[in-house]
């Protein structure tokens, strides 16, 4: 995002420049939860607000970005959302793993969901409950942590390291801080994530959210690499977390289906 | 073609706009697509096409494939999505469509999202008449003899409706209801539900559904008024005021432009 781009020696032409100097606020606006004060963007792309704001005027007009008329807070708009779906839809493994949600959520009889790597961390994309309301606050776009949900930790184990590792070193630094050996906590946390290696499946019990259990399992494209994860969970009073229980093993074959096509 | 944010304070960027034509294309795209394909789509030359696109693939927004040099939306398009997927709020959003609803039409409009117990009411804005004693915030609407429950009915997964159902129609003691059967027919016919004399006589009521990105349904709009002040025709002012601004709402969801694809078989009323 720097200008750094005389590397990329490929291109044989220059490109718009205003275009990848917009993007910069696009880049902030995308990392943050809710919508920003002009001065907050222009701060933290690195430009005087009097430069951000026509930018930001014009991503409005194409609705990429949406303005608060209340507050005059700007924020990502529909365009946004269109172009990620619509990036999410190109993923092929992803097409494959939707199609066959809902057998499969029959199949287990919990609620079932799928997640991507995005740049805050594991996402969830798409849910299919069996009963509304849902037990949980989980919903889609939900982003979970690498190392205290099951989800987090399969994207731990099977996402290649140089991707994860910013992250994942920010969640257990703050593991250790609460926890009263440091070391033990991340020699157990490394224990967890081989053990999910061998196993193919990782489980969550009653924590992080009491009284759910879950169990997430890798979708892998044929080089071995992580496409995106599978979960089921549901309250513990009636979901089978064994490891050779019926919902293991019902995600088990969902996602070697998938992986395999 | 520079950086001509001195030049064009107040007016924008010049370039974004153009930019965001390019974008509105490659946000239709379910495949990767040759440079000839995006630029006469969006309406320009391939060169200046072409300069658009290195540009979208240096912030990560799109990439080439090598072989093919057909484009595709990269990583931070869906960073963009993902951002976005988190922070919105279907409910928020439906709380501003329904004041403008209210504005529209002058008549009482509901916002209602499917509850532990079936239909919820989370929202009323009245219109000039006090009418409606069971629309208050909090009630438990009917399934079968509001507009609320029969377009949850139409549009909600069956699974989901049939215990409420079952409960419903097991306290009423009328297992067996034709007249339901075709009105959640005629809802799923006409996108949207409608009831009059029922439950109060001399209203008319129409709901309708809102979905999102995955076409599943997260809340219903309801409108209702008078009989001789509301038009029962389906293609009638209400109704359709109430169709536009449920779409304008799932499109701002996402919901992929074709008619909801999630939609199951007619809820069976067990006999």
């Amino acid at each position: 995002m720097s200008g750094s781009t005389i590397s990329e020696a490929s291109d044989d032409r220059k490109g718009i420049q205003s275009i990848e100097i917009g993007g910069q606020l696009l880049r902030v606006l995308s990392r943050h939860a809710g919508p920003m004060l002009l001065r907050d963007v222009a701060r933290e792309a690195g430009m005087a607000a009097a430069k951000a704001h026509p930018y930001l005027v014009s991503f409005c007009k194409i609705r990429l970005v949406e303005q608060d008329l209340r507050t005059g807070r700007y924020q990502l708009g529909a365009l946004a959302l269109r172009l990620g779906l619509a990036g999410l839809a190109q993923s092929p493994a992803l097409r494959r793993a939707e199609e066959a949600l809902g057998p499969f959520k029959q199949k287990v009889q919990h609620t079932v969901a799928l997640a991507v790597w995005g740049q805050l961390g594991p996402t969830i994309v798409q849910m299919s409950a069996v009963d509304f309301p849902l037990e949980t606050n989980l919903r889609v776009g939900s982003v979970m942590s690498m190392v205290s949900t099951a989800t987090g930790r399969v994207f731990a184990t099977y996402m290649q390291p140089n991707v994860t590792e910013r992250l994942l070193e920010i969640e257990l630094q703050r593991l250790a801080l609460a926890s009263a050996d440091e070391e033990l906590a991340k020699a157990s946390f490394m224990k967890e994530i081989a053990e999910i290696r061998a196993r193919g499946m990782a489980r969550a019990m009653g924590n992080p959210i009491p009284g759910i259990n879950a169990l997430a399992a890798p979708i892998l494209n044929a080089n071995g690499r992580l496409d995106l994860v599978a979960l089921v969970f549901g309250s513990e009073e009636n979901f089978d977390a064994r490891w050779g229980g019926s919902i293991a093993t019902a995600l088990a074959d969902y996602c070697s289906s998938i992986s395999r096509d | 073609m520079r950086d001509q944010a001195s030049v064009q304070e107040s007016r924008g960027i010049k370039s974004v706009e153009t930019a965001g034509r390019l974008l509105e294309v490659l946000s239709r795209l379910r495949n990767s697509v040759e440079l000839g394909t995006l630029s006469s789509a969006a309406g320009m030359s391939a060169s200046l096409a072409h300069a658009y696109l290195t540009s979208f693939a240096r912030m990560g927004l799109v990439k080439q494939d090598p072989l093919t040099k057909q484009y595709s939306l990269d990583q931070f398009a869906i960073d963009l999505g993902l951002s976005e997927l988190r922070s919105l709020d279907p409910i928020e959003l439906a709380l501003n469509s329904i004041a403008q609803l209210r504005l529209e039409l002058d008549q009482t409009v509901a916002l209602s999202v499917w509850g532990s117990a079936g239909p919820t009411v989370i929202r009323v804005l009245r219109g000039d008449a006090p009418l409606h004693a069971t629309l208050y915030e909090g009630a438990t609407l009917a399934l079968t003899t509001s507009a609320t429950g029969r377009a949850f009915c139409a549009f909600l997964p069956q699974q989901v409706v049939q215990k409420a159902l079952d409960i419903e129609q097991a306290r009423r003691g009328m297992p067996q209801d034709d007249a339901f059967v075709h009105a959640v027919e005629d809802a799923q016919r006409h996108g949207i539900a409608r009831i009059s004399d029922q439950p109060v006589p001399g209203l008319v009521s129409f709901s309708a559904p809102v979905f999102n990105h995955a076409s599943t349904m997260v809340c219903a709009i309801t409108v209702t008024g008078r009989v001789g002040n509301i038009d029962a025709d389906w293609e009638g002012s209400v109704p359709s005021a109430l169709r536009r601004a449920t779409r304008t709402l799932s499109d701002r969801l996402g919901l992929p432009n074709h008619a909801p694809s999630s939609v199951e078989p007619l809820p069976s009323v067990p006999s």
